[in-house]
């Protein structure tokens, strides 16, 4: 059997309406999905598609409606393991500024092991050692609204990190970022993904950010539309277009291409990998030539 | 003449104190009627600093912003209708909106211009309609929309305003693809259809080169590079070296280049793309 | 404009006074307060002054920042000290006569409570200039912990104060962004009556507290996602101990205490 650390069972959920209003449409509908330990998984979805929901419903901030969420086994309606569960699962939100509580960066990072009572001196270890990770250490005493965007995110995934868990879901990260933030956020999880073994779930709109996962769900009006690998789901143009989303540039192009006549492999998903295949391409021909 | 035009434009803040910074350097800029034109520079290049000196909002420390021929600075009234002309929308502009319904909140631009009500409605629907805001929506309050339409509402704000020149500062900053894609075509639509002036600041790359006529690069308060879109996309590198992406369809040929192909790097469009490299192949023999 | 607009300025250091427990710098500046208002006559304000002198030049600020926290107070003190000239009418009369008669005493006493003014002031100044507000949050949460004997929740008080520390200045910059929106699409913020003023703001106040709002809410999430369940089974990062440097400024502000005590008894009361 595989190792399943987030395992979402039948799982649906709607927010409140206001009193006396009908009552809101299901927001996630009937979701079935487990994430490997130490996976890399990307869902992609326009806003509403209830992508971001999911993100709440892995670590007991909302509850099912029906069906249930198992962290490592807990069950997220259970209000006795909530502690467990989200230092098992770290959430980071799309607007950094609304997620850094203190007023000293290695102060933010702390705010998570000082909840959960840990000792002085190990609080600082592991500050230290987030804020490594994250590339922020020089920074631990600056004021979090002096940093750029992406460090203020990086600050934000750090305070995570600091609790130790051994997932981290991310909603939107880059949304509010400048290409130069997004960038830096993007290569962070990706480097505590493969340096530390850590399972990521990263929630987007950005496609280019899903060809390096393992794994790429799509979302659509609450359910799961596709689910596979980047090569996979990035096939499906059609599919993709009428969830509202679109293959990233170089696909798009390629896919042009190769209704222009052009014989090129299946699955090119980035600017390199197309580079590369019309370099095939054209080598062949001059090679043939000489 | 030029519609819109700076003369060694600078601004500083912060003089006489450690902190002082200089926000623009002796910018020149010329924008004639009827363009649309990219400005690209990433956070802190001084773009959003400049187009806040094009409505007035900010004055120059040195150097002035002439519109229609006039220095904008020149006397309160020309001051006062500079907000008008040059309509400025910010980043995230949705975080503007505060009236209780939609129509007054687009109405707000209107009135303060002081028009009647009539000229005022006549605005409201013009821009709304622009922006494909359904009468349906005039009396919800802007806060029971979700981030798309509140954006659209957001620039309807500033469009009834009918100004001269539109700035918009990242329009389709934190939404998806189908919101982005939405954003753009509405923008083109009002340009197709007024013949109006739009200037689009942006560090999305991707935006720009497909809608741009013309495309300026800031990069520490300075315009450093300018032209039409294949003029600034041919020096791609340079791109690079001031802080920005560019598109993917343009790093495709970069790569190749890269390789020791002879390609063109002014490529940013799907369509240019393709008909280059049908071209290439044929050239090279390969049967398309 | 707005942003200049600073609260609990605070100028890092690491000079004597920086690196005192904060808790005892609270405690300190609150005793030297108390003690000003104590000081009978111009002894023992002179003991106050010098102890207050020393404090500056350990802290290495300059004495000109410094004085420019007095800027605020200028008004303060000349209407004291004009009050006092005019309302003692004792010693001898300088000039003028009846009720407008200035006299040395009042001058005196006008010194005097500028003096007083002046030191208190000062010393607050001193306690921000050289305590980030964040320690400062800190040493009131832990000096005033004994209280939740009596069920008043320092800590949520102390938790309050960090948020607003943190989310102030990124509130005064949206307050920038609003009005330059706002003001783009023609609104008059700074002209016009106070009730044309009050009405104009609204366009400016509606969306902040609307984004206030917002942020109120995803930063529960987030401090939720982050295990936050109030005081209760918390640990800090940071350990507060006294040190020898503590001990040592301790035991000055004793000496100080006696020095104001022994110069009231011995030498005559102005007051």
């Amino acid at each position: 059997m595989q190792d399943v650390i987030l395992d979402f069972q039948d799982v649906s959920y709607r927010y409140a309406a206001d009193e006396g209003e009908t009552p809101l449409p299901l927001c996630v509908r009937h979701v079935n999905l487990q994430i490997e330990r130490g996976s890399f998984t990307a869902i992609l979805g326009h806003n509403g598609s209830g992508k971001s929901t999911l993100a709440k419903l892995s670590n007991s901030i909302l509850i099912p409606e029906s069906g249930r969420v198992l962290v490592n086994g807990m069950d997220t309606s259970d209000e006795d393991l909530a502690y467990d569960i989200r230092r098992t699962v770290g959430v980071v939100f799309q607007n950094p500024d609304n997620q850094i509580v203190a007023s000293i960066v290695e102060e933010d990072v702390a705010f998570g092991p000082e909840n959960l009572g840990v000792e002085p001196a190990e609080i600082r270890r592991r500050v230290d050692d987030a804020l490594k990770a994250v590339g922020m250490y020089e920074y631990r005493g600056h004021e979090p609204h002096k940093l750029s965007g992406g460090q203020k995110q990086r600050v934000a995934i750090a305070g995570m990190i600091a609790m130790l868990p051994e997932a981290l879901v991310l909603d939107e990260p880059t949304a509010m970022l400048d290409p130069q933030g997004r960038k830096e956020v993007l290569e962070t999880i990706h480097r505590l993904h493969r340096e530390r073994g850590m399972t990521v779930v990263l929630i987007t709109h950005f496609m280019e950010e899903a060809v390096d996962a393992d794994r790429v769900l799509v979302m659509d009006d609450g359910s799961i539309l596709l689910d596979g690998t980047p090569d996979t789901v990035f096939a499906e143009a059609e599919t993709l277009r009428n969830a509202g989303l679109e293959l990233p540039r170089a696909a798009k192009l390629a896919t042009a291409l190769r209704s222009d006549g052009v014989p090129l492999p299946p699955h090119i998903l980035t600017s390199t990998a197309l580079a590369d295949a019309l370099y095939q391409l054209l080598g062949e021909q001059t090679h043939a030539d000489s | 003449m030029p519609i819109l035009e700076t003369r060694k434009l600078s601004y500083v803040y912060g003089e006489n104190t450690p902190f002082r910074v200089q926000a623009l350097h002796d910018v020149d800029l010329s924008i004639e009627k009827g363009e649309l034109v990219g400005v690209i520079g990433h956070t802190g290049s001084g773009k959003s600093t400049l187009m806040q000196h094009l409505n007035g909002l900010v004055k120059p420390t040195s150097g002035e912003v002439l519109l229609n021929g006039e220095n904008i600075h020149a006397s309160k009234p020309a001051t006062h209708n500079a907000r008008f002309c040059v309509g400025l929308c910010f980043q995230y502009p949705e975080y503007q909106l505060f009236e209780s319904t939609v129509y007054k909140d687009i109405a707000f631009g209107p009135r303060n211009m002081g028009l009647d009500k009539a000229q005022v409605d006549a605005r409201v629907r013009r821009a709304a309609s622009f922006l494909h805001i359904a009468d349906a929506w005039f009396d919800k309050s802007p806060f029971d929309l979700s981030g798309g339409e509140k954006r659209r509402v957001a620039i309807a704000g500033v469009l009834a305003m009918e100004p001269e020149v539109l700035i918009l500062d990242e329009p389709t900053a934190g939404l998806d693809p189908r919101g982005r894609a939405q954003i753009m075509s509405l923008i083109e639509n009002y340009r197709a259809s007024t013949g109006g002036t739009v200037i689009i600041v942006s560090h999305s790359m991707d935006d720009i080169a497909e809608t741009a006529s013309r495309v300026l690069v800031m990069d520490n308060g300075s315009i450093v590079l300018g032209g039409t879109v294949e003029e600034v996309f041919r020096d791609a590198p340079a791109l690079v070296r001031h802080g920005l992406d560019v598109p993917q369809t343009t790093r495709v040929f970069l790569e190749l280049r890269a390789h020791g192909v002879d390609v063109p790097t002014d490529i940013y469009t799907e369509e240019k793309a393709r008909r280059t490299v049908l071209r290439l192949l044929r050239e090279r023999g390969v049967p398309v | 404009m707005i942003r200049d607009i600073t609260i609990g300025q605070y100028f890092p250091g690491k000079s004597f006074v920086h690196r005192l427990d904060p808790r005892l710098k609270l405690v300190l500046t609150f005793v030297y307060i108390v003690s000003i208002f104590f000081c009978k006559n111009f002894a023992s304000l002179g003991v106050c002054v010098g102890y207050l002198l020393v404090a500056v030049a350990l802290s290495r600020l300059s004495p000109k920042l410094l004085a420019k926290s007095l800027k605020p107070i200028v008004i303060l003190v000349l209407l004291t000290s004009v009050l006092q000239i005019f309302y003692n009418d004792d010693g001898a009369v300088l000039f003028g006569k009846g009720w407008y008669a200035v006299t040395t005493d009042g001058v005196w006493m006008a010194v005097f409570t500028t003096v007083r003014i002046i030191s208190l002031v000062l010393a607050s100044s001193l306690l921000t200039y050289t305590t980030s507000p964040t320690l400062l949050t800190d040493a009131i949460e832990r000096l005033f912990s004994p209280l939740k004997k009596l069920h008043v929740n320092v800590h949520s008080i102390a938790m309050m104060m960090t948020i607003a520390l943190r989310f102030i200045p990124l509130l005064i910059d949206e307050v920038d962004k609003i009005m330059s929106a706002q003001k783009a699409r023609g609104a008059q913020l700074d002209s016009g009556g106070l009730l044309k003023r009050g009405q104009a703001l609204i366009p400016v106040f509606v969306p902040l507290f609307v984004n206030a709002i917002t942020r109120a809410y995803d930063l529960a999430f987030a401090m939720e996602c982050r295990c936050y369940r109030g005081g209760e089974g918390r640990t800090r990062l940071r350990v507060m101990r006294l040190s020898l440097r503590d001990g040592a400024a301790m035991a000055v502000t004793v000496l100080c205490l006696a020095g104001i005590g022994v110069a009231n008894a011995m030498l005559t009361p102005l007051i």
